[in-house]
């Protein structure tokens, strides 16, 4: 079943300075929408008001028509993988798969060439790679229709980065992903639909020509991309 | 036991659980002063435990922990519910104490 998650009128502003004007995003199940922007243009904040964990002055948030206030409280229709890791670090690995899958999910983990030998670890016991994969494998097996993916590639080694992408694809076979990394090579090889937030709005991309325009890109980096 | 009860309260379980240490800890160091009787020491560990130590384990977590609260968003539990749920646990555990105490 397709379903459709919209977010409108966010604005958001932070001791005088407008981040967020009037933002407008629509993402739907099959969409992996690619969101760049530079340092402090408000895409971590964006990801958070969809989320529901942090609220802007104004904003509406519906999802398959349903309008939400704090979308998160509703399960299974909305994850977030923040910038640094969530997982509570005294729980081991496959603690923390039960309690986020359930006991199904268990036996999955443990078939996975990375996870398998590290399952009855503790989280804090992960390298920042392991750690990074877990959370993103566990939303991608989660109920959610819709994932938010803050900087998911931050800390991961590209073998891996690309196992990732791999898995980010199949699973938008089900799902709306909308991600947003600094590595806009690794973004623009994953997502389907692109968005450059700059200047408190949000502007749909359609060639790496548009990022040079914006000034996202230097001029010299977009001809042999 | 119905899935949806323990897919609700196991993580609720696991954040009150977190917070022991600290609220424990608390409680242990205030009820020294109630060293004299049994009874005392029960009354003051129960009711630091209630508030000082309630208080100082979330503030704990507010100021190092904070993108835990991620974890439970993702599973549907806001931090209202997680704060209060740690509160009410604490005050019931500390009430029960406070009856002990008049026992002993």
């Amino acid at each position: 079943m397709c379903s459709l998650l919209e977010i409108d009128s966010v604005i958001k502003t932070y001791s005088d300075n407008r981040i967020l004007t009037d933002i407008y995003l629509k993402c739907q199940t099959g969409d992996i929408i690619g969101l760049l922007g530079r340092n402090g243009t408000g895409k971590s904040t964006l990801l958070k008001i969809l989320f529901g964990s942090e609220q802007g002055e104004t904003k509406f948030i519906r999802i398959d028509g349903k309008v939400h206030n704090r979308a998160y409280q509703t399960k299974g229709e909305i994850a977030y993988l923040p910038q640094d890791s969530f997982l509570p670090h005294q729980l081991t690995v496959i603690k923390t798969i039960e309690l986020f899958l359930g006991k199904d999910g268990i036996q999955f983990f443990e078939q996975d060439e990375l996870m398998g030998r590290l399952v009855n670890n503790k989280i804090n016991d992960l390298s920042g790679g392991e750690l990074r994969y877990l959370e993103i494998k566990l939303l991608l097996n989660s109920s959610s229709k819709f994932l938010l993916f803050d900087e998911p590639f931050n800390g991961v080694a590209p073998v891996v980065v690309d196992q990732l992408k791999v898995m980010i694809k199949a699973h938008s076979k089900n799902k709306g992903i909308i991600l947003t990394d600094h590595d806009y090579r690794n973004v623009l090889d994953v997502a389907n639909r692109y968005c450059l937030l700059t200047d408190g709005s949000l502007r749909a991309i359609s060639t790496l020509e548009d990022l040079i325009k914006w000034g996202y890109l230097p001029v010299s980096s977009g001809v042999n991309t | 036991m119905p899935k949806n009860f323990i897919t609700k309260v196991a993580p609720l379980a696991v954040f009150y659980k977190s917070t022991l240490t600290l609220s424990i800890g608390f409680a242990s160091m205030m009820s020294i002063f109630g060293l004299a009787s049994l009874s005392l020491f029960i009354q003051l560990f129960s009711m630091a435990h209630m508030s000082g130590g309630t208080l100082c384990s979330l503030l704990y977590k507010e100021l190092t922990l904070k993108n835990e609260y991620y974890f439970y968003y993702n599973l549907g539990i806001s931090k209202t519910t997680l704060m209060l749920t740690c509160c009410l646990v604490n005050i019931l555990i500390g009430a029960m104490l406070i009856v002990i105490s008049r026992y002993v």
